[in-house]
């Protein structure tokens, strides 16, 4: 049982800040392993997942819409009893004294460990137009907005694998479709890159950089500077997706004491500690390779590192832990459900 | 009915109806009047229909369903011409224009379960809500594809029901209804826009899911005139 003592605040074993799958991966393991956790989400579970359209290179699944996985993920972790504060943002945390507290723009959190899984964000652009045309042409989620802009002319900005992901996404629904990067490659999969150089409606402006959006009441072109001469031009769109890379969400944390590089992403250990004993950060959040094999890796790592802080180890018994809390009946449930689809499909199977 | 069997078997699986009894069997306390709107020339109108028959079967009798062709009151009132148009509870507060069908399914449960129960979470701010002197209609334009979207037309229909019909939340699938989200220029989504009386008549909010506290601000606001 959560407790909630005379500050009504809530008392739990470990708090994970974000819902995508670093988070969710913790919370199944923390869960699974006697910890009470409560996991925070401030938009929607599922994180940068739930928005990507495709997904092909997390094992085991050949390719799986980001819907499909994110939503796995989070009935994986509720199962497992996982509490979910969603939607609430964590907005300050006090972590110098043993017991670590989380405030939110709800509720204030007190645990014993806590893991940071809070991501990273799209990085803006920073030129004149973006903010006025945010909504009106101006977008940063190819699966949420593109169909609107169905049989029209859109650009991608953007040579990551991120980018070059949602310019694919794209290439189905637009008429035509410019993808603009400041380098002469893409930085991204060659499994991804070279579907988008061979899709036909697609025109690359290499060496390019968006220096202005305009239009009127939304966005109507981009003015474009090529690199190789320095020359100004123009381009007519009806949309731009912005895609150029990530910031952490690491300013909470940097906010009360957790060490972070000078990009501001999270510097931890091999066990996924911060510079902060009983404080672990996992996923994109502590940059190097944003994928999201290695987010779930880290999110393990972390809640393991959280589970000996919180208990001492194995046999240590410094904490009594409490009765798992894993809906076994919803559990068995879903198992029989999943052996029922299995049978049905290989029933179906037919060479 | 006819209809209904066609589609049962697509629209919520087995598993899907057993949650559901569940959750309503446990959740749902006062009735829940649902009305369905529908017109010709609808493509999603008779699956609308199938699936609230569905949601009205597992409900035990909370959930009292009718469906009506819109006619001229109505697309009055409601300025559009074409189904599905779903209005939830005693005073219409929550309006679904368009299916609420993808991401928005569970955000679609949960407003009948708080327009029934009225948990809405919003004590501190439902006496200032039902005293406004004007409707003040919460317009999210959403796509059944973004994940965000059902947070915010969750916290509008939050905030409808505790204002007891002073405002109305109206939920626009754009691809359903293209000339509404082509109104204000909607390219991204959630977009929301706060309309005083007169449906789509206002302005764009914000474009992104908001903060209960600043969307129940921006309401107050624009209901006496700022
Ligand atoms: C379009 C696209 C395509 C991609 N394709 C692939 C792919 O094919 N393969 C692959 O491996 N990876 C892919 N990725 C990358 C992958 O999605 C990320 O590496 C992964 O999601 C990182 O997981 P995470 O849990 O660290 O962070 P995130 O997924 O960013 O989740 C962090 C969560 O924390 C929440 N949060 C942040 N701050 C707070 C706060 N203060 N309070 C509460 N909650 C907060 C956020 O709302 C968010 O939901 C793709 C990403 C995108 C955007």
């Amino acid at each position: 049982m959560l407790l909630v003592n005379e500050y009504m605040s809530t008392k739990t074993d470990v708090v994970i800040i974000g819902g995508g799958p670093a988070g969710l991966a913790a919370g199944i393991y923390t869960s699974r392993l006697g910890l009470e956790t409560i996991l925070i989400e401030k938009t929607a579970l599922g994180g940068q997942v739930a928005v990507s359209p495709f997904i092909e290179n997390y094992p085991g699944f050949t390719m799986i819409s980001g819907a499909e996985l994110s939503k796995r993920f989070i009935e994986h972790a509720e199962l497992m009893g996982v509490e979910f504060r969603v939607p609430e943002e964590v907005i300050k945390l006090e972590l110098s004294s043993e017991t670590k507290i989380v405030k939110t723009n709800k509720d204030t959190y007190e645990a014993d460990a806590v893991i940071i899984a809070s991501g990273a964000s799209r990085k803006k652009l920073n030129v004149p137009g973006e903010k006025e045309f945010a909504g009106k042409g101006v977008s940063y989620c190819a699966v949420c907005d593109g169909s609107f802009f169905r049989g029209k002319v859109v650009a991608v900005v953007g040579g990551g694998n991120t980018a070059v992901s949602e310019a694919l996404h794209l290439t189905g629904l637009v008429k035509k479709l410019y993808v603009i990067h400041r380098r002469d490659d893409f930085r991204a999969e060659i499994a991804l890159k070279q579907r988008l150089l061979d899709s036909p409606n697609v025109t690359q402006l290499w060496n390019t950089v968006v220096e202005r959006i305009e239009g009127d009441t939304t966005v109507r072109r981009l003015v474009l500077r090529d690199l190789k001469n320095n020359k100004q031009y123009e381009i007519e769109v009806d949309g731009v997706f912005i895609a150029i890379g990530y910031t952490p969400n690491s300013k909470i944390a940097a906010d009360a004491g957790v060490a972070v590089d000078k990009e501001g992403y999270i510097i931890v250990d091999k066990r996924q500690e911060t510079n902060i004993k009983g404080v672990y950060a996992a996923g994109d959040v502590t940059g190097g390779i944003m994928q999201i094999g290695v987010a779930v890796g880290e999110g393990i790592v972390a809640a393991m590192s959280a589970f000996e802080h919180v208990t001492g180890g194995w046999y240590a018994k410094k904490k009594k832990l409490k009765a798992v809390r894993i809906d076994f009946e919803k559990f068995k449930e879903k198992e029989e459900h999943e052996k029922r689809e299995e049978e049905k499909s290989l029933f179906k199977f037919k060479l | 009915m006819s209809h209904e069997h066609e589609h049962e078997h697509e629209i919520l699986s087995e598993e899907d109806k057993k949650f559901i009894r569940d959750k309503f069997q446990k959740e749902l306390i006062h009735p829940v009047p649902i009305k369905l709107l529908v017109s010709d020339n609808c493509e999603y109108c008779h699956l609308m229909e199938d699936l609230l028959r569905i949601l009205a079967n597992l409900s035990d009798g909370k959930i009292q369903l009718t469906v009506e062709k819109i006619n001229d009151n109505w697309k009055e009132k409601l300025k559009v011409d074409k189904g599905p148009v779903i209005l939830i509870g005693e005073n219409n507060e929550v309006q679904y224009t368009g299916s609420p069908l993808g991401e928005e399914g569970w955000a679609f449960l949960e407003t009948i379960v708080l327009t029934s129960n009225k948990k809405h979470g919003l004590d501190a701010y439902e006496g200032k809500l039902k005293a406004l002197n004007r409707k003040v209609r919460i317009e999210t334009i959403v796509t059944p594809t973004c994940p965000y979207c059902p947070h915010a037309v969750l916290t509008a229909n939050r905030i409808a029901i505790a204002s007891g019909g002073k405002v109305v939340s109206d939920c626009v699938e754009a691809y359903e209804f293209p000339e509404i989200a082509d109104k204000w220029s909607v390219t991204a989504v959630p977009t929301i826009v706060l309309s005083v009386e007169e449906p789509y008549s206002g302005q764009v909010f914000v474009v992104s899911v908001p903060k209960e506290n600043q969307l129940i601000d921006a309401i107050l606001k624009v209901a006496i005139g700022e």
